[in-house]
């Protein structure tokens, strides 16, 4: 049906290394270390490694810890929270989308409005706000990311919608007497799942480098449990005697962050070739 | 009449933001855990204290009612007081720390949108050319990095390396302050910048492709005039737009940006304030950040129908 392949080069770089990313963190703590050195929860002192030694090759932190382990921890992490939170994320977004576009006028507008609504805050400083009532650790930071995310994706629900629900064939099967929800289920959520795809990509790093923000400042994911934000805030005292404990997690946090927006830009030329991104 | 009209209906918009937002920070420091009157009474004290607080706090009303009372002791500029140390009226916290953040965030992007609008306009002058896809390259690095990544960075070189620049804030500054703002501004900069750089180039060459420029090539305008005059005035009303809404990912840069820096502002004072549990601090803080940033897009908003009179139009 479609014979237009995938050819960006750099969706594939993308590709290529959020899969390694993914047997980084799946296999993390399989990188061989000298038996002494316990990634997460060890408060016995060990010793201060700068990189190259020969157990850890990014070397270990201020109570001997390997660090390539500690980063394979906070991959885990963030990929974790990541994919959690944009699943809610997706299946909240469309749901109001659908809702607002299908429901009766007096559920519809409200909802309207409060999604306008939720774009008059800063998401960080919603985020913020959430952490500061509930508490700091994974769960917060899930929970708070999930309440600023799902509004970008019931606003792209509904304009896709707009447009999807006029076509020739949606129209057909509503005249062949189609109810709505087999309409929305068969006819329109398999339409735009690709765009979807697409955007959700993007907003996955979106949703990563916020939660490394939050880690970053002290309220996100707590110490001792890694997180590459926990890590760069971690060792940035020691910025001048130990470089790579910062730049190992900007680099690793950067490069996933780049990934997630080639393959997100991708997959929307790839989907959608009519759209120009600015 | 039409301006007035267009100037009205977006303030009225800007009203209502901060009510939204005075409305969520409400809800959310209601829903807090940990009992108000309960903290400001003290462990030890009697249920007789205890009931009188919560009597004079009015814990005991509705919460609609609350929510008056609230926005009542907003107006008088009362936002309680902090739960922490000396129990500090909130109101002089916002004052000691606002003040930093304002001046960091406008030195900001005032520089952003130098630099940026400069960029986009030699890049979509020679689009495709060498210049176009530097800038290009380095704007996509700028949009995607986060500041913190960049601040170690710069930290490395100019103030570790080179030693020409200090750390961080101090309590006793060594030199003027502008040194101490240098990097916090440069770094708080770069996202906004690059953002208003890409919009830049891509209004300008679309503006750059219409006819009324060919017509100006072809009657002789000199170029720089051309670009500055002709196009420049068309592109720019677009990015004006954007100056606003990059001033939302300012404002979350100057959270990283002043816990990096150390910077004595509202950002380090909301972390700090969630760290210690201090729930009418929390809540101020995040109530005057939301307030700037609707303050500046109703700034924005306001200048677009003054400079462009389509959009009076258009907007009523």
């Amino acid at each position: 049906m479609r014979k237009k392949k995938l050819k960006d080069p750099l969706v594939w770089a993308g590709i290529i290394f959020m899969v390694f990313l993914v047997l980084l963190a799946v296999f993390g703590p399989l990188i061989p270390t000298d038996g002494k050195t316990n990634p997460v929860f060890d408060p016995a002192g060990g010793v201060h490694l700068p990189y190259g030694s020969p157990h850890a090759f990014l070397g270990s932190d201020e109570i001997g810890r390997s660090f390539l382990q500690r980063i394979a921890y906070g991959a885990r992490i963030s990929l974790f929270i990541g994919f959690t939170v944009q699943i809610i994320n997706l299946t909240f977004g469309v749901f109001i989308g659908v809702v607002s576009t299908y429901a009766p006028k007096w559920i519809a507008v409200p909802i309207m409005r409060l999604t306008d609504g939720m774009f008059a805050f800063p998401d960080i400083l919603l985020a913020i706000l959430i952490i500061g009532i509930i508490g700091q650790g994974i769960i917060p930071v899930v929970v708070a990311l999930s309440i600023t995310g799902w509004p970008s994706i019931a606003r792209l629900t509904k304009t896709q919608l707009a447009t999807i629900k006029e076509r020739e064939f949606v129209v057909a099967a509503k005249a062949a007497g189609a109810p709505t929800s087999y309409l929305v289920i068969k006819h329109l959520l398999p339409q735009m799942s690709g765009i979807l795809l697409a955007v959700s990509m993007i907003d996955l790093a979106g949703t990563i480098l916020a939660e490394s923000t939050l880690s970053f400042l002290g309220i996100g994911v707590q110490l001792p449990t890694p997180s590459w934000g926990g890590l760069i805030n971690n060792a940035r005292a020691q910025l001048n005697s130990y470089p790579t404990e910062v730049i190992a997690p900007c680099l690793i946090l950067s490069l996933t962050v780049f990934s997630l927006n080639f393959i997100g830009d991708g997959l929307r030329a790839y989907f959608d070739p009519k759209s120009s991104n600015v | 009449m039409q301006l007035i009209k267009a100037l009205i209906l977006r303030l009225t918009f800007g009203v209502v933001s901060l009510l939204i937002i005075s409305f969520i920070t409400f809800v959310a420091s209601a829903n807090a855990k940990g009992d108000p009157a309960m903290i400001i009474a003290g462990e030890k004290a009697t249920h007789e204290t205890y009931l009188r607080i919560y009597h004079q706090m009015g814990l005991d009303k509705p919460i609609a009612v609350r929510y008056g009372l609230y926005l009542n002791d907003l107006a008088h500029g009362n936002l309680g007081e902090s739960y922490q140390g000396t129990h500090e009226p909130v109101i002089d916290v916002l004052k000691r720390s606002l003040p930093m953040t304002a001046k960091i965030a406008i030195l900001s992007i005032i520089l952003a949108s130098i630099v940026g609008i400069t960029l986009g306009t030699i890049a979509a002058v020679r689009e495709n050319r060498f210049a176009d896809r530097t800038v290009l390259t380095l704007s996509t690095l700028g949009v995607t990095l986060p500041n913190f990544v960049l601040a170690p960075f710069l930290v490395y070189i100019f103030a570790v390396k080179m030693d020409k620049l200090p750390v961080g804030w101090e309590s006793e500054l060594r030199g003027p302050e502008w040194m101490y703002l240098l990097l916090p501004v440069v770094v708080l900069s770069l996202r906004p910048m690059a953002m208003l750089t890409r919009l830049t180039r891509a209004s300008m060459v679309e503006t750059l492709r219409q006819e009324f420029i060919r017509a100006g090539i072809a009657k002789g305008v000199p170029p720089f005039r051309l670009i500055t005059k002709y196009a420049l005035r068309n592109a720019i009303l677009p990015v004006i737009t954007t100056i606003g809404t990059t001033f939302g990912f300012l404002l979350t840069g100057s959270f990283v940006v002043e816990r990096f820096f150390i910077i004595p502002g509202i950002g380090s004072k909301t972390i700090e304030a969630i760290l210690a549990n201090d729930v009418p601090v929390v809540q101020a803080c995040v109530l005057a950040t939301g307030a700037m940033f609707v303050l500046v897009n109703t700034i924005v908003d306001l200048a677009l129908p003054i400079l462009d009179p389509r959009i009076r139009e258009a907007q009523i």
